[in-house]
Parts: C-alpha cells; structure tokens; sequence
C-alpha cells in the first residue's frame, strides 16, 4: 500500500505531558477528503476529517499511538506515530482506492504485543480477522452472535451439548474440534465437549482473529478444526470509560461499564470491566412444550481486571482476571402433567500472569502462567419418575504454564519456540472416576521470507498426554504474492485429539432436546440399569455389540490453499479450497431408544471421515460509502468407510434403502450415503454496510444462509441417506443501525436480529425476532 | 462494476421471501387431531425373528410389552419376574404380542390366552369398520358383552376382527383401513384406539422383506369424562 | 412340497410349508358321488364320515389359483364346483391360510362366498365334545361370513376359538424337531363345529385331521400331504331342536 507520510512542522503547545497531532487527508487523485475517519490506538481517539480534508487531536497524552484513517471505498491506512510532549505533530497522507478497515485490519509492521508471540497471521492455515469496529457496528452482544455471521461458521447445537451450549462448527469440524483462546490462552470449561459461546460478551473485545484448519501445531490437541483467539483490549494512555446499555426483545438487557487509566506517568495501565446480561430465554416447540423454553433463561454477571506495568525499559509486567457467573433454570411442561426442572449454575474464573522481556533486539521472551476454574452445578428433576434424572457438580480446574522465544534471525527469518506444560482436573459427580490429565508440550516455529514475493512457515510441535501417549504435528505454508492484485497461500498441518473424560464416562441428559448421552467405557452397564428400571424401548444390539470401551485418539491431515485477488480497487475476492482428513473421529451415534421415545447416544470412532470443499468470499464497494460482501461455503462431510461398506454390501449397509413416505425400498448405491449428521452442504452470506451521510448513520443489513442437514437417522439403515430427517435450510436476516453524537461520545444502537423470526422445533437455541436499542457513552477529555 | 443499490435490495428480499417460507417436517401431522395421543415407531421386540439367519436377529419368541394410555408408558415383560411383577395389575391397558408384537390383547382377566387372564382388570373391546376419525360414539353395553374379539392380530379374512392382512405372495403385513377398535376400560371409560403399522416410518405399503420391524405406530383417545363420547375434534 | 427357508424378516413360514401345490388329483374320494345331485342326498340323523376332502376335486372345482376357496356341500356330501358360488348347493367353504379356515354359505354377507346368492347358512364353534352336542344352538349365535374358523389362541396366529393348533415352532405338541414343525393339530376333543347350511337345516361338525390318511396326531408331520380334510358330521333338519343320530 502506496501512502505519503509528510511531517509538517513541530507546533509548539501548551501544556508538557500533552501534545497533538493534525493532519491533512486526500484521496487517490490528491483531492482533498472530507468525511475520512481518523482514529488513534490505544484510548480510541475518534475523528473525522472536515470540509477541508482536516482533523486535530489536541491535548492528547504523550505516547506511541497506532494512527489508522479509513474510509469506505478506500484502503485503511495505518501506522505507528509519536507523541511528544509540547509539540503538535502534523501528519498528510494520501488513500487509496480499495476496500476498507471492516473485514480485515492489516498492520505493516509488527502487531503490538497481545500476550502471544506465536503470529497468527504466519500460520499456514486460512485467518479471518473481526475487527472491533465490525463487531460494534454489527451490533452483536455475544460471541456467538459474531461468529456466525462469518463465512463457513455456524452456531450448532451438537449431540453432547445441552440446551445452554452452542458450539462452533468450522469446515464441517465441530465444536469440540475448534479451541477457543482468549490472547492466545485456553478456555476451559467445555461441556459435554461444547464451548458455551454465548458466555462471552464483545464489551472488551479488540480483535477476533479465526484460523480455520488443523492448527495443532499452534495451539495443541483440541485445534483440528481450528481455533478462535479472542484479543482484549489492552494498555490505555488516557483515562477513559464507557457506559452502555441494551435492551429489547425478551426482556434482554444488557449494560456494561468499563474503564481503564494509565498511572505513574505511563509506566502501567489498569483497566476493570463490569457486564450484566440477562435473557427470558424462548420456546420453539411451542406445539408439543405447552409452558417452558427450549432455550434457557439466564443471568450473566462478567468482571473483568486487567493490569500492565513496565517493570523496566525491557521488562513488562501482564496480570489479568477473568470472572463470569451465570444462572440459570428452566421450567418445561411437555403438557402432560409431567413438568421438568432443570437449573444450572456456572462460574468461571480466569487469572493469568505473564512476563515480558526483551533481551536484545531480535531476541525476546515471554513466560506466563495460567489458571482456569470452571465449576457448573446442573440438577435435572423429571417429575415423571420422581427421580433426578441428572445431578451434576461438574469443576474443571487448569493449570497452564509456557515459556516462549522468538528470535528473528536477520530480517528474513523469525523463530519461534516454546514448551510448556499443563495440569487439569475434572471432578464430576456422574463420572465415576475423577481423573487429572497432564500434557506437556514444545513447539518451534519458523517464518521465513524467502524473497520479496515467497514467504515460507514451517512448525512442529511435540505433545504428551498422560494417557494418550505423544503425538508430533507438523505444519507448513507459503505464501505467494503473484502480482500486486493476486497472492496465493497454501498449507497442510496434522492434528491430533484425544477423547476426554467425558466421552469416555459421562452420563448426561439434556431435558430440551430430551436425549442422553452415555460414555463410551459405562455404557453397557449403564443401559443395563435403564432397562432395569423399565426405562428402555429399544437396545440396538448390532451397535453394543460394535463399541463398549477402547475409543481412540482421533488424528487428522488438513489442506488448505487460496488466493486472494484484487482485480480492481473496489473489488476484492478471497476463495479457498479445503481437505480434511480424518481418521477415528469420534461422533456420537445412536445407540438405544429410551421410554418416550427419548434417544440414548453414546460415541463411536468413525474410522475414516473426510471434510472437503470451498469457500468463496466476496467484498465490493459499488458506490461511495456503501460496502457489499458475500461468501459461499461448500462442504461435503462423509464417512468413507460407510461408503466403501455400501460398495462392498457388508452388512448393515447392504439393507434396502426404505422410503417412509411411499413404502418404496431399494439396493443402496455409495452415492445413496448424503453426509455426517449436522454438517450443512450449502451455506451463505451476504452483508451490506452503508454510512448515510447526511444523517451520519451507519446501518448495516445481514442475511445468513444455512442449508438443509441432517438431524438423525429415521428410516434405521445406520447412515444417512435422503428419507432421514433433516433439518430444513433457512435464512436468518439481522440488521442494525447505530448514529453517533457529541463527537463520537454517544452512540445510540437498534438492533434486529432474525428479522424473519425464523424458528424451527428442531433447533431449540435459535429465538425468534429479538430486537434491541442500546446506548453506549464514552467518558474520556477530547 | 456499479450495481445500484435499488437492484441489490430487490435481490435481497427475493432472497428473504424463499427463506421465510419453510415446510412442516413432522411426519405425525396428518395424524393429528389435537386431542388423540399418536404413536409413532414405538420399538417392539426388534432383536427376535421368526426364522434363523435373519442379520441383525436372534431366532426367539418375541419379549411382550404392556403399554399404558395415561403416560404413554411401555413395560417390558422379558422373565419370570417382570410378568409377576406387571400382567395381573391393572398397570397397563394393552400388550402386543406374537410374533412381530402384532397380535394385541387389551387387558381382560377372563380369556386364558390373555396376558392379564387371572388379573385385576377387565376390559372389552370392539370393532367398528369405521374410519377413526368417524367413531364419535362408543356403542352400548351389550355390543362390548357380546364381543367375541379375544386378541387383534392377523386377520384371517375380511370378516376376521383383526387389523392386518398378511400377503401370502409377499409376505408383507398391510394394515386395514377403516378399523377403529372401541374400548371399554376396566375403570368404565371408553376409548376408541386404531393401529396404524409395523414397519418403521409408517409408510403405506412396504415392499421390502428387511424393512425395519416392528416399530408400532398407532394412535388413541380416551374420553375423560366417562360418556360415551368419542369425537376427538372441536 | 417345498419348504422353503426364510432368511428374511417376518416371512410365515408356516403359511408356505404346509401349503401344498396342487395338480389335479388323480385319485378318487373314498365315497363317490359324481353324478349330478340332488337337495339333500345325505341322510339326516346319522354319522357321515367325510375322509380327503381336498382331493379329486370333481372338474371344474378346481380353484383358480392355488389360494381360491373349495366348497363343500354338507347335504349332499360332495366337493362344490366354483360355479356353484352363488347358489344353495355348498354348505361350507374352506378358504384362507392352508384353505383351512372355514365358512358357511350366507347370501346375505357381503363377505361372504355366496353373497348375493340364496344360502341362508352361517357357522359357529363350540367348546364342547362332539357327542355332548345336543341342543341346536339359536339361530343367532350364527355368524354369516367366510373363513372365520381355523386356528386357535393355544397355538401360533390363533384367531380366537379354533378347530385346530398351529404348532409353529413344534414345542406345544411335539419336541420341537424339524419335523414337528409347523404342523396343525386338529382338536380331537372339546371342539365342535355347527353349521346351518344353506338351506337352513343344521349339522354339527367334529373335525378330525388336515392329512391325508393321518388321523392320529401322532402320525401327523411337517411335510405329511396337506390339506385333505377329514370329518365327520350329523345333519339334522330345519325346524329341530336337537342333533340326535338315529
């Protein structure tokens, strides 16, 4: 990117721990552009250009600021400037043509530290950026929320969760598959093999950064599908605060203050954030659940510290907490007289410290320790039996140290490297043996710019599980900039996974969706003491006979290339294609049917799935201050060995092919075999972001695309084929709106989501039409 | 490339209009009347088979299951235990037995053959060729004393009582139409009950041998109030 | 005869292994009444033996396909041809599963064969010895359609009271060997059938065996030649009030 720099004269100012900065901005033919917005990182200095194409900070703290100016239709500029004390910098600079800051946020030059050094950016595998501003003006509250509005995401609500988790699913690899970091750091806490995304608010979120693909080179055995890394806010140069508060559509209210300031003269930074959050939950199966939600309700209490100090000019200091609270019951009445009651309390508690020094150029470290305390207390009474189906206190306890290098060799050459090792317990009242988990791992990472055009990464990372034994996963990439309008990246990786605890002994039942889950190693047992107490319909022996106990650790191969392709400055296309290879996926399957027709689960390894296909995305401005996107994501998600058995007529798979509806049956063909359960072929995006100018309102309208997939097995042939039943594929429309006042200190926000109020009995988490108006104050001195 | 934005929000909302609309996927809801219980695929005895080498079978006499109409409850009878425990109560309104789980007594503890024979419960039964929908009255008492349909099963012919003819060529259990059977339960409620299929999915013929069975699907509707009225719509 | 084995699903067994492929019979039944008949050729009051009904089938009696009912005329103690459907000249059809399941001839009984036709006849069963049979049971205890008497609850596919067993598995009367199954047990006490014919006068059945030849149960096997019925009967005239065998 083109841009001209030209510091003006030093104006002297009043004032010595303060300075300026003022500017001029033109556009690509050197005219002057009014409406630009000029901002300043950290403590979010908001301006816009005037008539004249200029903007002035005054009387901003003294510091390293992270200057960006954007403006629809054009390329965000950005760049690292100085303030000093005294003196108002003057700064010209000239944008060009091409699509701006919304999607992607691409720093020249090193991206200020975020508690990691590992870069996410060199990893060889596809990164989606989400920057704050996208998040603040889509309007989303939770990360879920933001997630899945993102090509080749989706929110599911997989088989080992419960009504209250909603998990990621990324190129066709569920939620258990995809790690969750918070600057670069584990979450803990995954029930059932779910992350509860909707645990998390945006309120402090600076950047989401997504890589999709086998990254268990970066980030160790739960990243085969991928991995989120959510990047909070840090290092404030001016006191500052912020007051929000939402409200709308079943009673949720949602309202956040937050503020953070420097202290002794810019050596530390302290920032404290406070969230409540709160939700009626609803009903989608209003038909068969007279009174009661299939969707929880809650309250969501969520604070926050965190803590930098300069110890030295080479030393930082980073201390942080996390602590969140939610609470929540359910009540349903499946209009019998039978009513269940189903209350789950759960707190989390993050702290982590970490150490930064540099001990020369080139050479710097980082050692951070860790802990993470989950504790979830879930109590399901069905009133039916008088009995409580599940009595669950569940604690996961994680304790996490690493040490981490990164050396850069010359300018070419970057490593990266690092061990580490973590301890976790899980005590769970329904697992019949607590256990601890133990890993130690190391990794080293090497990027190398091997021309001006070719840059080459390559890693390794070592991993040991005290029960699993260790496993070594390699990764590389390239990148390729063809010409200044095309680049091409590639990259394969392994990942390996474990089964935990959980799907190894857990007896879980989920009211909602009424289904139980029963691990692997008691399964035999446990279905013996269900049907003892009357409570089995139907055992499928085939499968019993098939599983109990010795499920195996899952490996996977990833391939991923793209291009990126720029053929005119308002038009940008990103497509990419991917192969994912995996071998003993554990999935869940259904093993028995229980009394009331409720479906009993446990795990089976598929020996060898397969999760390939494209991804498309598309980003135009058609005309000033109006940015379209789109993006397509094709995905086939098959088990090969079910493939090769209907070919080879092994039984089960040589059954006839039964259709319900016509009483039609017939010899079954590979081709007969649609896919994994839950995996959606089709799904699409579209987005379009508009500032209107004379009102200075930025609104924005989003639809979501997701195809049809299927739910389960319905006609008993033991794999999925058309006749089952899938859940239909449908659009989810979201629109918000957002006008700023008293130079960008107030913000007011209404929200749409799901415009259509789409909801379907077969996805219980999806709520209807909930629309929201939030206002949001920024407290800082201008 | 300039597309207006007038063009783009017409495609968008096309877009919206064929997302809105969407199908009612629930295979029950022709069966529906919003009062009579449906159901649908319950598993019977899906591990015995009449014959050996049937795969995924055992060559056993078929395990009976009891079921109760109030909650929808299915007790299996596997040992000695479980029928001292169940047949002779007044627990359960129906069984399903024979092979195939096909041939259903409702519990009477006159008729020796009948699972509740020597029990605590005594009902009748009878039949009516009438479409469910249609049976709006239970008939009077001395139709039920008189009834002479000891169990529902296989029916011989058309004048047989009971609610499937068995193809000789295919070998295949096709449900009849037009059977509704009326109860007289042991408490004097009247109910009106009519039994659907066999074979999982409850699809209207079935050609193939290996079609998943018996998953019985079958609906009821016991009137409350004690009258004779059996009209399950409004 | 060809028993056939089922590897599939809910395939009855018992309906193809007794089933027999019928030819045209060559050999004559024991007592032979060929030429044209008249009402009411068989004695009333008197015990009449009818022994492989089911065989030599007089022409034109012969079914249409392997499952069409045969009739008989109790009154004149000989097969009915098919064309005699609907007329007053069969008393009972055999029908269904194995031709076992018995009517009577009702012109009144849309399901019945002779519906549309003049019969006036119905069938019931009794729990009772043939001998112990007395008294004419009221005329509406009858019930007018076809195939309504054949097996019984205590064996395999009972269809209420019976005439007869269906062992399916060879456990109830036998020990369960190959041959021991699926055999139908006729009822050699205890049962008896009554017919009102045709005509309107009355006979009292008791039916003896479905093999040919075979009347001791012990005798009877999975592949013994089936069904040729034998049984005896004693007719008694419209109007009486008892059977009596004089």
């Amino acid at each position: 990117m083109i841009f001209m720099l030209t510091i003006l004269a030093q104006i002297p100012s009043t004032g010595q721990t303060r300075g300026g900065l003022k500017g001029l901005v033109l556009d690509d033919q050197g005219k002057t552009l009014p409406g630009a917005t000029v901002g300043l990182e950290p403590d979010r200095h908001l301006m816009e250009t005037d008539q004249r194409g200029e903007f002035i900070f005054s009387k901003i703290y003294t510091g390293i600021y992270t200057v960006s100016v954007s403006m629809i239709g054009y390329k965000t500029f950005t760049g690292k400037i100085s303030i000093s004390p005294g003196t108002v910098t003057n700064l010209k600079l000239k944008l060009e043509r091409g699509e701006s800051e919304l999607d992607e946020v691409v720093i020249s030059g090193t991206r200020s530290a975020t508690g990691n050094l590992l870069k996410a950016e060199r990893s060889a595998m596809p990164l989606t950026v989400i920057s704050r501003r996208t998040i603040e003006l889509m309007g989303s509250r939770r990360l879920d929320e933001v997630l899945k509005e993102q090509t080749g995401v989706s929110i599911v609500s997989n088989i080992g969760g419960g009504a209250r988790s909603v998990g990621l699913q990324m190129q066709g690899f569920g939620s258990e598959y995809i790690m969750i970091l918070i600057d670069g750091q584990p979450m803990v806490g995954r029930n059932s093999g779910n992350f509860d995304l909707s645990r998390i608010s945006v309120s402090n979120i600076e950047r989401i950064e997504i890589i999709k693909g086998a990254s268990s080179c970066l980030f160790g055995s739960d990243a085969l599908g991928g991995a989120v890394n959510i990047i909070t806010r840090h290092g404030a140069t001016q006191p500052q605060g912020l007051a929000a508060f939402n409200y709308g559509s079943l009673n949720i209210t949602d309202a956040s203050l937050e503020g953070e300031t420097p202290f002794l003269s810019q050596r530390g930074s302290a920032g404290i954030s406070a969230n409540y959050y709160r939700t009626d939950g609803f009903n989608t199966n209003p038909r068969y659940i007279q009174s009661g939600t299939t969707a929880p309700p809650y309250d969501n209490y969520a604070l926050q510290g965190r803590f930098r100090y300069r110890l030295s000019k080479n030393s930082s200091l980073n201390l942080g907490a996390r602590y969140g609270l939610r609470k929540s019951f359910m009540a349903k009445d499946f209009g019998l007289g039978i009513i269940s009651g189903d209350s789950q309390d759960e707190k989390d508690l993050n702290l982590s410290a970490s150490l930064d020094h540099s001990f020369r150029p080139g050479l710097r470290s980082m050692s951070r320790y860790y802990f993470t305390y989950f504790s979830s207390d879930q109590s399901v009474a069905w009133q039916q039996s008088n009995t409580v189906v599940s009595g669950d206190i569940f604690k996961q306890r994680l304790h996490r140290f690493e040490q981490q290098f990164a050396y850069a060799a010359g300018r070419q050459l970057k490593l990266t490297g690092g061990l580490g090792g973590s301890l976790e317990t899980m005590n769970d009242a329904s697992l019949t043996d607590a256990g601890t988990l133990s890993t130690f791992f190391s990794y080293v990472q090497g990027d190398w710019q091997l021309s001006k055009k070719l840059g080459a990464m390559g890693g390794l990372r070592y991993d040991r599980n005290n029960s699993y034994g260790s496993s070594v996963n390699p990764g590389f990439g390239m990148q390729y900039q063809v010409n200044t309008r095309l680049s091409i990246k590639a990259g394969a990786g392994t990942g390996f996974k474990a089964p935990d605890f959980r799907t190894m002994y857990l007896v879980f039942y989920n009211p909602a969706a009424n289904y139980l889950v029963v691990g692997n190693e008691v399964l035999a047992e446990t279905l013996e003491e269900l049907q003892e107490g009357g409570q089995i319909s139907e055992i499928r022996q085939y499968l019993l006979g098939q599983l109990g106990g010795n499920l195996k650790a899952e490996r996977s191969t990833s391939f991923n290339t793209g291009m990126v392709w720029q053929p005119a400055s308002a038009v940008k296309l990103e497509a990419g294609l991917f192969y994912h290879r995996l071998r003993n996926q554990i999935n869940s399957v259904q093993v028995a049917t229980g009394s009331n027709n409720r479906n009993i689960y446990t795990y089976q390894n598929l020996p060898r799935a397969v999760n390939k296909g494209i991804d498309v995305s598309l980003v135009l401005s058609p005309v000033k201050d109006l940015e379209v996107s789109a993006g397509y994501q094709y995905l086939e998600a098959k088990d090969l060995s079910i493939q090769d058995s209907i070919h080879a007529g092994n039984w089960p798979y040589n059954q006839n092919i039964h259709d319900p509806e016509t009483g039609s049956s017939y010899t079954p063909k590979p081709s007969d075999y649609w896919g994994i359960e839950n995996r959606s072929r089709h799904m699409f995006n579209l987005r379009a972001f508009y500032f209107y100018r004379p009102w200075n309102i930025n609104l924005n309208i989003r639809a979501n695309y997701r195809g049809k997939y299927p739910f389960g097995d319905r006609n008993g042939n033991q794999f999925i084929d058309r006749y089952d039943t899938f859940v239909s594929g449908y659009f989810l429309v979201n629109a918000a709106l957002e006008k700023k006042f008293f130079n960008q200190h107030l913000s007011l926000r209404l929200t749409a989501d799901n415009l259509m109020n789409y909801t379907d009995m077969l996805m219980p988490g999806q709520p209807g039409r909930v629309i929201l108006a939030g206002i949001t104050y920024r407290i800082y001195r201008d | 490339m300039k597309m207006s934005s007038k063009n783009l929000l017409f495609h968008l909302v096309i877009l919206l209009l064929a997302g809105a609309c969407k199908k009612d996927e629930n295979p029950a809801a022709e069966l529906q009347d919003g009062k009579s219980t449906v159901i649908l695929d319950l598993a019977g005895d899906t591990e015995a088979a009449m014959s050996e080498n049937t795969p995924g079978k055992v060559k056993r006499p078929f395990n009976i299951f009891l079921f109760r109409f109030k909650d929808q409850k299915q007790i299996w009878i596997r040992n000695a235990a479980d029928s001292a425990k169940y047949l002779k109560t007044s627990e359960w309104d129906i069984a399903f037995t024979g092979p195939y789980n096909s041939e259903i007594y409702v519990n009477d503890k006159s008729y020796p053959y009948n699972p509740g024979y020597g029990g605590a419960a005594e009902s009748a039964v009878v039949l009516l060729h009438q479409a469910y929908e249609r049976v709006v009255m239970a008939p009077a008492d001395s139709e039920f004393d008189n009834s002479d349909i000891t169990k529902i099963g296989w029916a011989a012919s058309e004048s047989s009582g009971g609610w499937f003819f068995y193809s000789l060529s295919s070998h295949i259990m096709q449900a009849i139409p037009n059977r509704t059977y009326v109860l007289r339960l042991p408490d004097g409620k009247y109910a009106k009950l009519q039994l659907l299929n066999a074979y999982k999915g409850n699809p209207p013929s079935v050609t193939d041998l290996n079609w998943p069975a018996p998953y019985l699907t079958f609906r009821y509707y016991v009137q409350q109030d004690g009258s004779r009225n059996l009209s399950a719509t409004d | 005869m060809i028993t056939i084995h089922v590897r599939h699903a809910f395939k009855w067994v018992f309906i193809l292994s007794l089933f027999s492929s019928l030819s045209p019979g060559c050999s004559k039944v024991e007592e032979p009444e060929t030429e044209p008949v008249e009402a009411g050729s068989a004695p009333y009051n008197k015990l009449i033996t009818v022994s492989n009904f089911g065989e030599a089938l007089p022409a034109g009696s012969e079914p249409l396909d392997n499952l069409s009912p045969i009739y008989f005329s109790l009154e004149n103690k000989t097969a009915a041809p098919v064309e005699y459907r609907k007329t007053n000249r069969w008393d009972l059809s055999f029908s269904s599963t194995y031709r076992s399941f018995m009517g009577g001839n009702n012109g009144t009984d849309k399901n019945n064969f002779g519906a549309d036709g003049p019969g006036k006849g119905g069938i019931l069963i009794l729990e009772k010895n043939f001998d112990e049979v007395i008294d004419i049971p009221a005329d509406d205890l009858f019930k007018s359609g076809s195939a309504l008497i054949g097996t019984d609850d205590a064996g395999a596919f009972g269809q209420g009271l019976g005439y007869y067993i269906y062992d399916f598995d060879g456990r109830i009367q036998g020990d369960g060997s190959y041959d021991k199954q699926h055999v139908a047990y006729v009822f050699q006490s205890n049962r008896t059938i009554v017919v009102r014919t045709a005509k309107g006068n009355y006979a009292k059945i008791k039916m003896l065996s479905i093999y040919k030849d075979l009347l001791d149960p012990a005798t009877w096997k999975r592949d013994s030649p089936h069904p040729f019925f034998s049984f005896q009967y004693v007719l008694a005239v419209a109007g009486s009030k008892k059977f009596e065998i004089k």
